[in-house]
């Protein structure tokens, strides 16, 4: 039994740094334009951000520098945001894979988000370590707390994506509307402030938004000079598992509708016939 | 160098010779008792469908291709799986290969089962034939530079074609590749449908000529409705009808239930001496 439990978490894993490898192919290596494209709008989105707070001439937020404060926000939710719909489209997850009996579709949507979390880590430390060096901001308060912040963000941008993915399946149009939230999200999540400026009759509802939490402890882990009366790293933590079981059911549960599409193999059964010569 | 890719593969052997034995093909009604070299055959065991029930397509849709199967596919043989289209066996071969799991029922597979031989839906097409030779090595755990030279070899595709993505190749490219792949990935049961040996006369001979070889080492799995075609690569067939797959005295019943024709010496010089005898 041991030798078969080994055996599999064995090829599980080579399927997953395969698939990792694969995506990285499809995503980075060969679409550097798609790559370009997506730092491109989040640049856009937080320069925007930028502007808005050196027109009404805020340079600093509660003592902390305006620019690693919109920035530090903004990655996080980007990444949350990016994960989320990467992972959501099950149809093409198996798609390219369908004759390989060693990959799932969940394969390819984990080594999907694997990939993000990677790719944003790898955007958010240099630019916060540069931003040091060029004196804009002081250096991470915490940065393995600011690690683990990022890390679970893209977890739970896995888990929501499987869960509005298995919705997806049945009620395509909801990502449009989901699309609309998640900008609403952006707005009303302390990318652009923090709790004790939240409006007193927001904050019944606020104080259940897990976004709310993940920035209130980003902003404590980066800033010496900020501590959080609010985030709660028990309520972020068990947000992140009560939602990627649920994901991870919704996923299984939809995997036959989500495949349907993609499930004949297109034989060309006559191919047989001419090589047999028959 | 073809020789070294025999032990590509790390494999856990058994260390005692009963353990080798076969352990379910004991159990086969009608089958042959392979006389020598036994303890050469690869796998543990036999691959077993019990009950194994498929539905394909959704509601209202639905279609119950499998009803129940009972199957044993023993270690060392080679079985031919007799069909008229529309029966059931694309969605067998997946059964088979493990791409897709039974409704009800379970398989067990005893052996390392290959993906269907010949498949074209098994490389990417955006991806060069070098990079998915790569990706599945490392899922299969083999080492890649000797499998790129397998394929480069079996498949007579030379370096520079090597690295032009499968999109901008003819499809004759893909199935040399994932055909030559596939046998040097040296699994112990070889499942092929009617792609079988599809591709160029030269290359499907030395294709068919490498299977025959390894026929007294490897089990065989082919599922096609062909049966003139596949008569000379099959020590026995089963005919998949109405849902289930019956399985007759020898292979000369089946084959004239199935078609309509006796086998005779002149057609079928290979299976001649045995079935006589059986």
């Amino acid at each position: 039994m041991d030798d078969v439990f080994s055996t599999a978490v064995k090829n599980q894993w080579r399927s997953l740094i395969g698939m990792v490898m694969a995506e990285y192919a499809i995503r980075i290596s060969k679409r550097s334009l798609g790559l370009l494209e997506e730092l491109l709008s989040l640049s856009v989105i937080t320069g925007s951000m930028l502007i808005l707070r050196l027109v009404t001439r805020a340079p600093t937020h509660h003592g902390m520098p305006v620019i690693p404060f919109v920035i530090s926000g903004m990655i996080l939710f980007w990444m949350l945001r990016t994960t989320l719909f990467r992972v959501a489209s099950f149809k093409t997850a198996k798609g390219a894979f369908r004759a390989n009996p060693r990959v799932t579709s969940l394969d390819v949507l984990a080594a999907r988000a694997i990939l993000n979390i990677v790719f944003y880590m790898m955007i958010g430390f240099p630019v916060f370590i540069t931003f040091y060096w060029l004196g804009i901001s002081p250096f991470m308060a915490n940065p393995v707390q600011v690690f683990l912040l990022m890390l679970l963000m893209g977890i739970w941008g896995f888990a929501l994506g499987l869960c509005f993915g298995a919705l997806f399946v049945y009620v395509p149009f909801a990502k449009m509307v989901v699309a609309g939230l998640m900008m609403i999200a952006m707005w009303a999540s302390g990318v652009m402030f923090i709790w004790p400026e939240a409006p007193y009759m927001l904050r019944g509802i606020l104080i259940y938004n897990p976004i709310f939490h993940f920035m209130e402890l980003m902003r404590t882990a980066y800033f010496k000079t900020y501590i959080t009366q609010m985030g709660s790293w028990v309520y972020v933590l068990s947000t992140v598992g009560v939602t990627i079981a649920l994901g991870l059911m919704l996923e299984r549960v939809t995997r036959k509708r989500a495949q349907a599409s993609t499930q004949r193999q297109g034989a060309d059964e006559d191919a047989f016939d001419v090589a047999a010569g028959v | 160098m073809l020789k070294s890719l025999w032990h590509v593969l790390p494999r856990r052997r058994a260390k005692s010779p009963s353990a080798l034995a076969p352990q379910v093909e004991d159990a086969t009604p009608g089958a042959r008792v392979v006389p020598s070299g036994v303890d050469r055959v690869r796998g543990r065991g036999a691959v077993v469908l019990e009950g194994v029930t498929k539905t394909i397509g959704l509601r209202p849709r639905q279609t119950e291709v499998l009803k129940g199967v009972d199957a044993i596919f023993p270690r060392g043989r080679a079985i031919g799986v007799l069909g008229e289209a529309g029966v059931g066996k694309s969605t067998l071969v997946q059964i088979l290969t493990g791409n897709m799991a039974p409704d009800a029922g379970r398989v067990i597979h005893g052996m390392r089962v290959s993906w269907p031989l010949g498949a074209r839906d098994i490389f990417r097409k955006d991806m060069t034939i070098r990079a998915n030779v790569r990706l599945l090595s490392l899922m299969y755990g083999a080492w890649a530079p000797d499998m790129l030279e397998a394929v480069k070899e079996i498949g007579k595709i030379r370096t520079q074609d090597m690295d032009r993505p499968l999109a901008e190749l003819v499809p004759d490219f893909t199935v040399r590749a994932s055909t030559s792949l596939c046998y040097a990935l040296d699994f112990d049961c070889y499942v092929a449908d009617d792609q079988l040996c599809a591709g160029s006369r030269q290359f499907r001979d030395h294709i068919k000529t490498l299977i025959l070889e390894r026929q007294k080492t490897h089990s065989l799995i082919i599922v096609s409705k062909n049966a003139a075609a596949i008569r000379d690569l099959c020590d026995d067939f089963y005919v998949l009808e109405n849902g289930i797959i019956k399985t007759y005295k020898n292979r000369r019943e089946a084959y004239k239930v199935f078609t309509g024709v006796s086998l005779t010496a002149r057609v079928d010089p290979r299976g001649e001496a045995s079935d006589d005898a059986l």
